[in-house]
């Protein structure tokens, strides 16, 4: 799988505008549940493999991005793509997901949130850590 | 799940995780998955389905515990 010259554009262009650097943490190993990927044509596809070929090739697009790779011998929840310290997407970016992760490296880069004045001061109230897991399927 | 990850980025007190639920299927059963997007906080099933971000923000609260908004 393999990003669109379209595509390749509109990221370079979105990652030209990070304020500053965002590493990027890929973890690969086995799946803690293993799955058949398939492309178009019934083409079988390794999630590790694909998500390394996106991720590396998105990382590549921006030079404030910092991709390192780290290798799993043992079953786990892989592949993970983690966005500096609080973002992560489990599984083969893809699709409408693909976009977010993107979004997720320009949140992480900018200086300051796109969220509205009142979502932040809401936030501010939060006085204990919350793991919040979105359930997507690709689209 | 942009929402979740502004939040995040927001906030030092979230974490977020998007999770593909046809590759990680036993972690969407255990939280009984059956519609996305599905928000899971802390491990607890919080609700399914996008909504704007100040109802994104108003229900993460209220998961979380904190049940209004500040003068709310």
């Amino acid at each position: 799988m393999s990003l669109s010259s379209s595509d390749r554009e509109a990221i370079r262009e979105l990652l030209a505008g990070l304020e500053h650097d965002v590493p990027v943490r890929l973890d690969l190993g086995p799946s803690e549940s293993p799955v058949t990927l398939l492309a178009g044509g019934g083409r079988e596809l390794e999630p590790g493999e694909t998500t390394r070929a996106v991720v590396e090739e998105i990382c590549g697009l921006a030079g404030r991005v910092q991709l390192e790779v780290v290798e799993h011998a043992a079953p786990g929840p892989y592949p993970r793509t983690g966005i500096g310290e609080r973002i992560a997407f489990l599984g083969t970016p893809w699709g409408y997901e693909l976009t977010s992760l993107v979004h997720g490296i320009a949140e992480t880069g900018r200086s300051g949130s796109s969220l509205a004045p009142a979502s932040l001061e809401a936030l501010a109230c939060l006085d204990r850590d919350v793991l919040l897991e979105v359930y997507v399927t690709p689209t | 799940m942009l929402l979740a990850y502004r939040c995040a980025v927001a906030s030092d007190r979230i974490r977020a995780e998007a999770i593909e639920a046809s590759e990680f299927p036993l972690r969407a059963d255990r939280h009984g998955v059956h519609g996305v997007p599905a928000i899971v906080v802390d491990g607890r099933p919080a609700w399914a389905g996008r909504v704007p971000e100040a109802q994104f923000v108003e229900r993460l609260l209220a998961a979380a515990g904190l049940h209004e908004r500040p003068g709310a």
